[in-house]
């Protein structure tokens, strides 16, 4: 029971609530949390992307460069991917640049 | 349409729960300003708005800006149970809005932008004296929000919820906002963009 001082508004958002809780804070505290690597693992897709858009390349013709199935693909473009740096390797090979950038400057 | 608590515990800020819709709008906007495929193909679409009203050429510029942001946004979003007066960081949409005196969409976004001003966008209705609900966000690249389907619909989900909670009587009558200038605007009122060229 709700004391009184619980305002109109609250006790119609309380009423008409989602059964299922918001995820917000949960997904938001595990991006802070892993914020260094996603950092890392962010700036190689950056790379990729830029490098797409200096040659227009679509993201099949990209996926093919880099030997790569387009899923892969789509798994490092979404800037969460873990990679191995053997992996990064081969991305920074086949672009001819580096991947990496420092994270504390 | 149903509503959930954004932060456990407190009552001040609520997301809109759309039944088809596999989360909370707070939710899944943060998913897709973190979603770097989603957000090349944004930019990709939309290019010619990056470039002429933020002057901004690189599609990689443009993510690393958006993630830079989206970042500052959570954080502070984070921040909000200790921030006592959340009136101060949501402001009015429009001159419209500052006439009213039912519900107000409101907008939060990254004050604190350098180089442009920040198109991230997080919605919110603002149902009495902090507390919001927040209906949804957008990539706004463009003046105002009709110029676009994306930023149209975010104004249309804005009212779908302002009409369910009006037509329950939930809104608060005292709730008068001093208008706040967030856009530019000009002597007849119309708004300018706020931009400025990349350095």
């Amino acid at each position: 029971m709700k004391n009184n001082m619980t305002s109109k508004a609250i006790r119609f958002l309380e009423q008409n609530q989602s059964n299922e809780p918001s995820t917000f804070e949960e997904e938001a505290r595990w991006r802070q949390e892993n914020e260094i690597w996603l950092r890392l693992s962010r700036s190689v897709a950056l790379t990729i992307i830029d490098y797409m858009q200096e040659k227009h390349l679509s993201r099949a013709q990209m996926a093919k460069m880099l030997s790569v199935t387009p899923q892969y693909l789509s798994r490092i473009l979404s800037g969460t991917e873990n990679f191995s740096l053997k992996s990064v390797a081969k991305i920074e090979v086949a672009l001819g640049v580096s991947c990496l950038e420092p994270v504390f400057v | 349409m149903k509503f959930v608590r954004s932060l456990k515990g407190y009552d001040h800020l609520w997301a809109v729960r759309f039944p088809e819709k596999e989360a909370d709008e707070l939710t899944l906007l943060f998913r897709k300003w973190g979603d770097m495929n989603f957000l090349l193909d944004f930019f990709r679409d939309n290019i010619d708005d990056l470039q002429e009203n933020f002057h901004v050429r690189r599609v990689r510029d443009a993510i690393q800006d958006t993630f830079t942001d989206a970042d500052v946004l959570e954080k502070m979003i984070l921040g909000f149970p200790f921030t006592e007066n959340l009136d101060s960081l949501f402001l009015p949409l429009s001159q419209a809005d500052d006439r009213a005196v039912e519900l107000t969409r409101e907008k939060a976004r990254n004050w604190d932008r350098k180089r442009h001003a920040s198109w991230l966008r997080v919605y919110a209705i603002r149902v009495e004296t902090n507390v919001f609900i927040i209906t949804g966000g957008a990539i706004k690249l463009t003046p105002t929000m009709q110029d676009r389907p994306h930023t149209l619909e975010e104004l249309k989900k804005m009212d779908r919820c302002r009409e369910l909670l009006k037509s329950n009587g939930v809104f608060d009558r005292d709730s008068f906002i001093d208008y706040l200038n967030e856009e530019q605007y000009d002597k007849q009122g119309n708004p300018v963009s706020g931009t400025k060229p990349e350095q």
